[in-house]
């Protein structure tokens, strides 16, 4: 199972993985292998229309400290695919 | 049970797998599903029952303790005559909080969230069912004092507000960068503390600008009533969208 944890989705991946772990067993995910991936926070300014990666404690383009910004990803908190056979 | 990560971001492929590998006929179904898409299902389901009724919804978010219950009765005692509001009050165990608001005349609920840390959209839902929705002007959503879930769970609000105390110190915006990001309002409570600290009011400023540049910053203090009448002016003002 592919699971796609942002880096601002307020989800610790490192949680997730523990919860799982010990969850899984006795159930239909017992022997699901799950694979992380972690999207950057990726933001983009919409004055000097910059797109950068952003520090979760600093959100402002470093370009032109401008602000209006949006999120473009890393809020994702999804499953992606499901391999099997 | 090894779950493969990669901090870049990329996914590992399977080990070893080359031609006439069983595992060529591994299907792949593609989902996408988002993992918060019930609750977010049930937070729609929230804001359209809202809408229906002209309901403005605020999601208040903070640490515990930062002063949230006390400023909601001084805003119901200060407002209530002008305007028609309820409270859903959630707290892990006890109704304290709901009973202190009980006492404004102001119709409330109490959720308790037990072990939760922070309230979802259907604890929301049920708790519309016991409040005389056609009555209600403003809703003020008490969540679980905590800066980090409750960010994370939409409870079909209008806008999320953030309360920080001065006594958490100035850097708590960065430390939950979350919370005040998606905040459109920061109160700064329990200002009447400040000359007895050694809080930087610029640098927590300065903080929360980095996370939220437009986040809307009012310093308050409810033993004082100071700064309050720039929150009900955003009150007034949420209402009238």
């Amino acid at each position: 199972m592919d699971l796609e944890i942002g880096a601002f989705s307020g989800v610790e991946v490192e949680a997730l993985q523990f919860a799982l772990e010990v969850l899984s067993p006795g159930t239909l995910l017992e022997t699901t292998r799950f694979t992380f991936h972690t999207p950057h926070l990726l933001l983009y300014c919409l004055d000097c229309e910059n797109e950068y990666i952003g520090d979760p404690e600093d959100l402002l383009c470093p370009g032109c400290l401008g602000m209006d910004f949006e999120v473009r990803q890393g809020r994702e908190m999804v499953v992606r695919s499901i391999h099997g056979t | 049970m090894e779950p493969e990560m990669n901090l870049e971001g990329d996914a590992l492929p399977l080990p070893g797998m080359g031609p006439g590998d069983p595992r060529e006929d591994v299907r792949v179904i593609a989902l996408e599903e988002n993992i918060l898409g019930a609750n977010e299902v049930v937070a729609g389901e929230v804001r359209e029952i809202l809408a229906k009724k002209k309901i403005t919804a605020l999601n208040l978010i903070s640490s515990p303790g930062s002063g949230k219950t006390t400023l909601l009765v001084e805003t119901l005692n200060a407002i209530t005559g002008e305007i028609a509001c309820a409270v859903i009050e959630g707290d892990q165990r006890t109704s304290n909080d709901a009973q202190r608001i009980a006492q404004t005349g102001v119709p409330v609920v109490q959720v308790n969230t037990r072990q939760a840390c922070h309230l979802n959209a259907s604890q929301v839902k049920a708790a519309l069912e016991q409040l005389p929705l056609d009555d209600i002007q403003l809703l003020l959503i008490e969540n679980v004092g905590n800066l980090t879930c409750p960010a994370a769970m939409d409870l079909g609000e209008a806008a999320k507000v953030v309360l920080m105390s001065i006594t958490e110190g100035e850097d708590k915006p960065a430390k939950y960068p979350l919370a005040f990001h998606l905040a459109q309002v920061l109160l700064l409570t329990k200002m009447d503390l400040l000359p007895h600290l050694r809080f930087d009011l610029e640098l927590c400023r300065r903080y929360a600008n980095q996370v939220n540049p437009k986040l809307r910053i009012i310093e308050t203090s409810a033993y004082d009533q100071d700064g309050l009448d720039q929150w009900f002016e955003f009150l007034r003002f949420r209402l009238s969208r």
